[in-house]
C-alpha cells in the first residue's frame, strides 16, 4: 500500500511491539481481578488465556482491514468505502470515541493518585501538570510518542520484580481446584477481562508510520503475547495471595498487593508503584489522543493539529475540575467499556467482512 | 522616494577597500604598521605589522640580503633569488594582499609602481603562548598528560603524530568574518560516514558570526538544538581522547586560539567514559563508569527526593529513621524546601566565588566556607544535619562526569526538581523525569539521536555503554553509528600451553 | 520573537498560579502526630474508645516522650477528627504499627472496624493485629511505662523464632473473609508486674472472639500452620513411673492434607524435623535403637496432643487451621453450610513423622 508519510517519520518495526503493549497496559490493570472473579472465581485466569486468543484474530482481522486500505490506515478505508462526507462522518466518530479513552484513563490515574498518595490535594493541580506534560510529549509527535512508549515498557518492567517477592506469601489451596464452573460463568468473566486488551485499536491508525509492515506485525503478535502472558501472572499471583472473599471486597487488589512490599530502605513500596504507574499510563494517554488529533486532521484538514490539541487538552481539565461527581465516572466507566467492546467485537470485523468484498483501490 | 525592498545585507561587516593604496592608508593608522626602506633611495619599500612577525626573521634572513645586493633590484621576481626564504608571492589581489598582512607576512613593494607586491609569510603564532598543557581539567592517574594548545599548527601536529596514517585527512575552513579564525576539521577518510563530515562542513560554512572566541562556542553555534541545557558534542583537552574517537569513525572539530577540540556525533553514554577507562583492567573500569552514571543520578534526585518525602509522603521512612530525621529537624523553622533551596544555593555561591578568588586566599576562604558555615547553620538550627550530608554529597557527584559541560547541565537540573518535589511530592519527580526523557530523546548530535543505543534500540550497544569490556573486544566499530568499515583490528588469541584441571 | 514571549508569560502564569496554591497542603514530618499504637474498647452505651500511643520527638532531644491520647466516639470515623482536637499536630494514621482489640471489644463483634480496615488505602497491610485479656487501654497504659514503642516487634519476634505462628493484617484479612477458614490473632495479657506478655493465640469465629489457646496448644497449632515454625516443645513422658522431659525445637514443618470424599474423613500428615534440646539420659543418640524409640515416643505424643487440639477446635466450632479451605480445594462438591454443620463430629486422624536433624545445646 502506499501511504502518504515520509520515510523520515516513520519508526522502526520492532517499536511496534512497544507500541501495542504499552497501549494496553493502562489502568484496567491495577483493578481488573475483582471484576474477573464475578463469573468463574478463582478459574477466571483462563479466561484471560481465551481472549487473548480471539485478540490474535481480531489483530489479524485488523491488519486485513490495513491491507485493503489505500493510504494504510483506517482513515482512507473509511473514505474508500463510505464516501468522503460520511467516510469523514466516521473519523470525527472515532476521535470522539478515542478522546474518550483518554479522558477515562486520565480521569482514573488522577482518582488513584488522590486516594491513594494524596489526600486533600484538589485534582485541578494534577490534570494541570498532566496536561502541560501530555502536550510536550504529543506535540513532538509520533517519533516522540513512541519514545515514550519504549521507555514506558522499559522502566517499569523492574516493577515485575515485585511479583517474585509476593510469592513469598503464596497459598496454593486459593487456586484450587481447577475447572469448576461452567462455560457460562467463563463467558462472564471474559467479559470482564475484555477491557484489558483494549488499546491495540490504535493501530489502525498509526500503521503507515512503521517501517516494514511484514516484520512489523510479527512484533505485534508478539506484543499481544506478552501482554496476555503478564496478565495471566499477575492475575495467578493474585489469586494466591487473596483469598477470594476477600478479593470481592478490594476495589483495587494490584495496589492492596504491593502494600505489603517492605524494603529495608523503603516502607510502603506502593509509592513508587504509584509514580512509575505514571509512566505506564503516559503512552496510553498519548496514543490516543494522537490517534484523535490525526483523525480530525484527515478530515478537516485544514485546522492546525496543534490546535486541536489544545481543545481536547482544554476539554479533559474541564472535565476534571467541573465534573468530578462520582456519577460522572460510574457513567464514563459504562460508556467506555460499552463502547470498546462494540468497537472491537462489532465493528472491525464487519468492516473485515466489507474489506473482503473490496477491490483494492490504489 | 520609492522603498526600495529591503536587500538582503552582503556578508562583509567590515567596511571593503577600493584598492591596495587604501588599504596601506587604513594600516597606517595603526602605532604598530611599519613601513621601512632598506635601501637609500627608498625604492624598495617593506611593510608590515610588527606585532604579527616573527622579527628575528625579519633582521637575520630578509634585511641582510637585501643590503648585500648591491645592485638595485628593479623586478619583484629577482627577490626570489636574492631572499633565502620560500613561499614568495607576487600578487596584484587586493584580498591576497589584505589576507596576507593580517596574516603576519611583509609586503614588499616599489613606492612608484601600484600594480605589484610581494609577500613574505614569516608570522609568529605562538608569541604569548603557553607551551603545553598537562590537562588539569580532565586529569587521569595514568595516561600521557597531553593536551591541545591555543595554536591550530601544534594541535594539528600533536593529531597527526599520534596517527601516523595517510588516511588523516585535514580539511580547513575559515569561518569568522573580522577575526578570521582557521577551523579543521579532522576525519579519516574510510572510516567516517561522509554524511557527518558534510553536515559539519555545511554548518561551519553557513555560519556568520564575526569573532568566535572558543571552539566551544562554535560548538553551540553548530548544534542541533541550542535551547536545551544538555551538550550534544564532548569537547576535550587530551589528545588521546580525540585520536580514540577519530579512530571510531566520528568527526574532531579544531580550531585557532582554542585549546579545545570538539568531537561529533556522540551518544549520551559517551559522557561518562574517561580515557582512563582503557588503561584499567576492565572490571576496575566498568565498576567506576557504574559509580560515574549512579554519582549523576544521585546528583540529581537526591535532594529532591529529600524535599517530596519530608513534605507529603511521610509513610515511605522506615521507623528507626523516623525519630532521627524528626529530632533533626526539630527546631528549624523552615519547611523543608526553603532548607534545600538555602543550601544549595549557598554551594553555589560557594562554587562561582571560589572560581574567582585569587589562588592564596582561595584556600583559606574555602575552608571558611565549606567547614564554619555549614557547621554553623546546624548550630543555628537553620538547617537540618541530615540534609547538610545529602546536599553535600549530592553536590560533589555532580562532578563525577568528566566532561564540563554535562556537569554543569546536572548543576542546572536539580532546581527544576526540587521546585516540583516541593508544589507536587513525588508525582512531581516523576513527571520531571517524563519531561527529562521526552526532552533527551528530541535531541540529536549531528543528525544521530542522542540516546543511541539505547533508544532506538541497536543489538550490541547496551552493553557497551555501561560498561568497559576488554580491549580484545573493541575490535569493531560501533556499526549504528554507520562508519564505512567495522573491523578495527583482529585479535590474536594467545598460544600460550593452557592451565588448568583439563590440561594435567 | 512573539510567540516565544506568548509562550514565557503564560509559563510564568502557571508557575505562580500553582506556587501560590501549591503550598498549603503539605504533610511535613515533624509537624505531624504519627500514632504508632492503636487500640480499640468498647464502653458500656455501644460507643468506642480509642487509645493511641504517639512519639513526641520535638521535645526533648535525648530520648521520645510517648503520649497517649483517649477519644470515645460513637463509630470508628470520628476517631481521627476528635482525636486531633487535643493534639497541636494533625493526627496520622499512616504509621500505625499495631492494632491492639480489648478483651469486651473482641467478644463483641469487630466487624465494622474490619471493614474499615479493608477500605482504607492509608493502612499498611503489614501491621500486626492483637487482642488483649484485659482492656486495650490498660495493655496500652501498661506498655506505656516500658517507654518504648516496640509493641510490634515484641509480636514479630515471637513470630518468627518463638511459638506464634506469623500473622499480619494481611493474613488476618485473608483468615476472615475467605470462605473455610477462621481467623486468629495473637493475645496479649498482663503478668502480674503489669507488664505486657505475649499469650498464645485467640481464635475468632465470623466476628467475636471465641476461643483462647494457651501456649502449649499455640505451639502445636504453628507446627501444623505455619512451614518454618521453630518452636520449642516440651513433652513429659512417664516410663516406668519416673517423669522424663524431653524437649526439642522445631526446624522446618510440613503438613499434608488427605481428604477422603466418600468416607468424609480426613487425616493429617505431619513432617517434622526437629533439633533436640533436652533428652533423658538414659538415650543415647549414637544408637539407632535409642533414636527410634525417642522418636516413636515424641510422635505418639504429638498425635494425642494434635487430636485433643482438634478436638477443641471442633468443639468450639472454630476453624483457623483452614481445613474448611484445604478441603474445598480438593474436593469439587464442597459447600460451606453443610461442611460446617458436620464440622464438630468430623473424624481428623493426625500422622506424625518425626525427623532428627542433630542435638543442639540451646537452652
Amino acid at each position: 500500500m502506499n501511504s502518504n508519510v515520509k520515510v523520515n517519520k516513520m519508526v522502526s518495526p520492532y517499536l511496534l511491539f512497544f507500541l501495542i503493549h504499552s497501549t494496553q497496559t493502562g489502568v484496567m490493570v491495577l483493578s481488573f481481578q475483582s471484576d474477573i472473579i464475578k463469573g468463574a472465581g478463582h478459574n477466571a485466569w483462563l479466561s484471560i488465556f481465551a481472549i487473548g486468543i480471539i485478540m490474535h484474530v481480531i489483530f489479524l482481522m485488523l491488519l486485513a482491514i490495513l491491507k485493503k486500505s489505500s493510504a494504510g490506515d483506517l482513515l482512507s478505508f473509511h473514505t474508500d468505502v463510505f464516501g468522503k462526507f460520511f467516510g469523514g462522518f466516521l473519523n470525527v466518530v472515532i476521535a470522539i470515541y478515542f478522546a474518550m479513552l483518554s479522558l477515562y484513563v486520565f480521569h482514573t490515574y488522577i482518582d488513584i493518585l488522590q486516594l491513594w498518595v494524596f489526600d486533600g490535594i484538589r485534582s485541578w493541580e494534577f490534570s494541570l501538570l498532566l496536561i502541560v506534560l501530555v502536550f510536550y510529549i504529543v506535540s513532538g509527535g509520533f517519533r516522540s510518542i513512541t519514545a515514550i512508549a519504549f521507555w514506558g515498557v522499559i522502566i517499569p518492567s523492574f516493577l515485575l520484580l515485585t511479583l517474585v517477592y509476593l510469592v513469598n506469601f503464596a497459598e496454593t489451596t486459593y487456586l484450587l481446584p481447577l475447572m469448576q464452573f461452567g462455560m457460562n460463568d467463563f463467558y462472564i468473566s471474559m467479559k470482564e477481562a475484555a477491557p484489558l486488551f483494549f488499546g491495540f485499536e490504535t493501530a489502525l491508525i498509526y500503521f503507515p508510520f512503521i517501517k516494514d509492515r511484514k516484520k512489523a506485525t510479527k512484533w505485534g503478535h508478539l506484543a499481544i503475547i506478552y501482554s496476555t502472558f503478564l496478565y495471566v501472572s499477575i492475575t495467578i499471583v493474585t489469586f494466591l495471595f487473596f483469598s477470594q472473599g476477600k478479593l470481592e471486597h478490594l476495589p483495587w487488589p494490584t495496589l492492596t498487593m504491593i502494600k505489603i512490599i517492605k524494603l529495608p530502605f523503603l516502607e510502603r513500596f506502593e509509592f513508587i508503584f504509584i509514580f512509575t504507574w505514571l509512566l505506564v499510563v503516559m503512552p496510553v494517554l498519548c496514543i490516543y489522543l494522537w490517534s484523535a488529533i490525526r483523525s480530525i486532521k484527515s478530515t478537516i484538514p485544514k485546522v492546525k493539529p496543534t490546535y486541536v490539541l489544545i481543545g481536547f487538552l482544554a476539554v479533559f481539565y474541564l472535565f476534571n475540575s467541573l465534573l468530578f461527581e462520582i456519577k460522572y465516572s460510574y457513567l464514563l466507566e459504562k460508556m467506555v467499556s460499552y463502547s470498546g467492546l462494540t468497537f472491537i467485537f462489532g465493528y472491525i470485523p464487519l468492516l473485515f467482512l466489507i474489506s473482503i468484498f473490496k477491490k483494492k483501490v490504489n | 522616494m520609492f522603498r526600495k525592498k529591503r536587500q538582503r545585507q552582503t556578508k562583509n561587516y567590515e567596511t571593503v577597500e577600493k584598492s591596495i593604496s587604501d588599504i596601506l592608508e587604513k594600516a597606517k593608522k595603526s602605532s604598530d604598521f611599519t613601513t621601512i626602506s632598506p635601501f637609500e633611495d627608498n625604492s624598495l619599500q617593506i611593510s608590515f605589522y610588527k606585532t604579527l612577525i616573527d622579527a628575528s626573521i625579519l633582521k637575520e634572513s630578509i634585511l641582510p640580503y637585501l643590503k648585500k645586493e648591491t645592485t638595485a633590484i628593479i623586478q619583484l621576481s629577482e627577490l626570489k633569488k636574492v631572499i633565502p626564504i620560500e613561499g614568495i608571492n607576487i600578487t596584484n589581489d587586493l584580498a591576497v594582499v589584505d589576507k596576507g598582512l593580517h596574516d603576519g607576512a611583509v609586503v614588499i613593494y616599489f613606492r612608484e609602481k601600484n600594480n605589484e607586491f610581494a609577500l613574505l609569510d614569516i608570522n609568529y603564532p605562538r608569541l604569548g603562548q603557553r607551551e603545553t598543557n598537562d590537562t588539569q581539567n580532565e586529569f587521569s592517574v595514568i595516561g600521557p598528560k597531553v593536551g591541545f594548545i591555543e595554536d591550530l599548527t601544534t594541535n594539528l601536529h600533536l593529531i597527526r603524530n599520534h596517527l601516523n596514517t595517510s588516511d588523516l585527512i585535514f580539511e580547513e575552513l575559515v569561518i569568522d568574518t573580522r577575526a578570521r579564525t582557521k577551523v579543521t576539521i579532522a576525519y579519516l577518510d574510510g572510516v567516517t560516514n561522509p554524511e557527518y563530515v558534510n553536515t559539519a562542513k555545511q554548518r561551519l560554512e553557513k555560519l556568520d558570526i564575526d569573532v568566535s572566541f572558543d571552539n566551544t562556542q562554535l560548538e553551540q553555534l553548530i548544534s542541533d538544538d541550542t535551547s536545551t541545557p544538555f551538550p550534544l558534542f564532548i569537547s576535550t583537552e587530551r589528545v588521546d581522547r580525540a585520536v580514540g574517537s577519530l579512530v571510531n569513525g566520528q568527526v574532531v572539530i579544531i580550531s585557532d586560539k582554542s585549546s579545545y577540540a570538539v568531537i561529533g556525533p556522540v551518544n549520551l553514554m559517551e559522557f561518562f567514559s574517561n580515557p582512563e577507562d582503557f588503561y584499567l583492567p576492565s572490571i576496575v573500569a566498568s565498576f567506576f563508569k557504574l559509580i560515574r552514571i549512579f554519582g549523576m543520578i544521585f546528583s540529581i534526585f537526591a535532594t529532591s527526593f529529600y524535599v517530596a518525602i519530608l513534605t507529603f509522603h511521610f509513610e515511605v521512612i522506615p521507623k528507626d529513621l523516623l525519630g532521627p530525621i524528626i529530632i533533626s529537624r526539630a527546631n528549624v523553622p523552615f519547611p523543608p524546601v526553603i532548607e534545600v533551596l538555602f543550601l544549595e544555593i549557598t554551594i553555589d555561591l560557594l562554587r562561582e566565588a571560589g572560581a574567582r578568588l585569587p589562588a592564596k586566599i582561595g584556600q583559606t576562604l574555602g575552608i571558611v566556607g565549606g567547614i564554619v558555615i555549614g557547621q554553623a547553620t546546624v548550630e543555628a538550627a537553620l538547617t537540618s544535619s541530615i540534609l547538610l550530608i545529602i546536599v553535600a554529597l549530592a553536590a560533589l557527584s555532580s562532578f563525577t562526569t568528566p566532561i564540563y559541560k554535562m556537569s554543569n547541565a546536572v548543576r542546572l537540573l536539580r532546581y527544576p526538581f526540587i521546585l516540583l518535589a516541593a508544589i507536587w511530592g513525588g508525582f512531581g519527580i516523576y513527571v520531571g523525569v517524563l519531561f527529562l526523557i521526552a526532552h533527551l530523546t528530541r535531541l540529536k548530535s549531528l543528525g544521530v539521536p542522542l540516546l543511541l543505543p539505547l533508544y532506538p534500540y541497536r543489538k550490541g550497544g547496551v552493553m557497551k555503554s555501561f560498561v568497559t569490556l576488554n580491549t580484545s573486544k573493541h575490535d569493531k566499530r560501533p556499526w549504528y553509528l554507520r562508519p564505512l568499515s567495522l573491523k578495527k583490528f583482529s585479535p590474536v588469541s594467545d598460544k600460550d600451553p593452557k592451565d588448568g584441571l583439563n590440561h594435567e | 520573537m512573539k510567540k516565544w514571549k506568548k509562550q514565557q508569560v503564560l509559563c510564568l502564569l502557571l508557575v505562580c498560579m500553582v506556587v501560590l496554591f501549591g503550598c498549603s497542603r503539605t504533610r511535613i514530618i515533624d509537624k505531624l502526630g504519627i500514632v504508632h499504637v492503636f487500640g480499640f474498647d468498647q464502653a458500656e452505651n455501644g460507643e468506642l474508645i480509642g487509645t493511641a500511643l504517639i512519639p513526641d520527638y520535638t521535645s526533648s532531644k535525648e530520648g521520645g516522650q510517648i503520649k497517649s491520647i483517649e477519644e470515645q466516639v460513637p463509630t470508628g470515623g470520628l476517631f481521627a477528627p476528635r482525636m486531633s482536637t487535643h493534639t497541636s499536630t494533625p493526627i496520622e494514621l499512616a504509621k500505625i504499627r499495631v492494632v491492639l482489640f480489648g478483651k469486651n471489644y473482641a467478644e463483641s463483634g469487630i466487624q465494622h472496624m474490619i471493614d474499615r480496615f479493608i477500605i482504607n488505602p492509608q493502612i499498611g497491610t503489614q501491621l500486626q493485629i492483637a487482642a488483649s485479656t484485659h482492656s486495650a487501654k490498660e495493655t496500652l497504659n501498661a506498655f506505656k511505662q516500658e517507654k518504648s514503642l516496640t509493641l510490634a516487634e515484641r509480636l514479630q519476634h515471637n513470630m518468627e523464632r518463638q511459638y506464634l505462628p506469623y500473622t499480619n493484617l494481611h493474613y488476618f484479612l485473608n483468615h476472615f473473609y475467605g470462605e473455610g477458614t477462621d481467623a486468629y490473632v495473637p493475645m496479649l495479657t498482663l503478668d502480674d508486674q503489669n507488664r505486657v506478655k505475649v499469650d498464645g493465640i485467640g481464635v475468632f469465629k465470623e466476628d467475636q472472639l471465641k476461643l483462647h489457646l494457651n501456649p502449649d496448644q499455640t505451639t502445636l497449632f504453628s507446627y501444623v500452620k505455619s512451614e518454618s515454625s521453630q518452636a520449642t516443645y516440651r513433652i513429659q513422658h512417664r516410663e516406668d513411673e519416673q517423669k522424663e522431659i524431653i524437649t526439642f525445637r522445631s526446624f522446618k514443618t510440613k503438613s499434608n492434607w488427605d481428604w477422603n470424599q466418600k468416607e468424609k474423613q480426613l487425616k493429617l500428615h505431619l513432617q517434622l524435623s526437629v533439633t533436640l534440646t533436652q533428652i533423658p539420659d538414659r538415650f543415647d543418640l549414637e544408637k539407632t535403637k535409642d533414636t527410634s524409640e525417642m522418636e516413636k515416643i515424641v510422635e505418639k505424643d504429638l498425635e494425642k496432643g494434635l487430636a485433643d487440639l482438634f478436638a477443641i477446635l471442633q468443639e468450639n466450632e472454630v476453624d483457623p487451621v483452614g481445613i474448611g479451605n484445604i478441603v474445598r480445594s480438593q474436593d469439587r462438591s464442597w459447600e460451606e453450610e453443610t461442611f460446617y454443620k458436620d464440622y464438630a463430629s468430623l473424624p481428623i486422624s493426625v500422622d506424625v513423622n518425626l525427623k532428627i536433624i542433630h542435638s543442639g545445646l540451646e537452652g
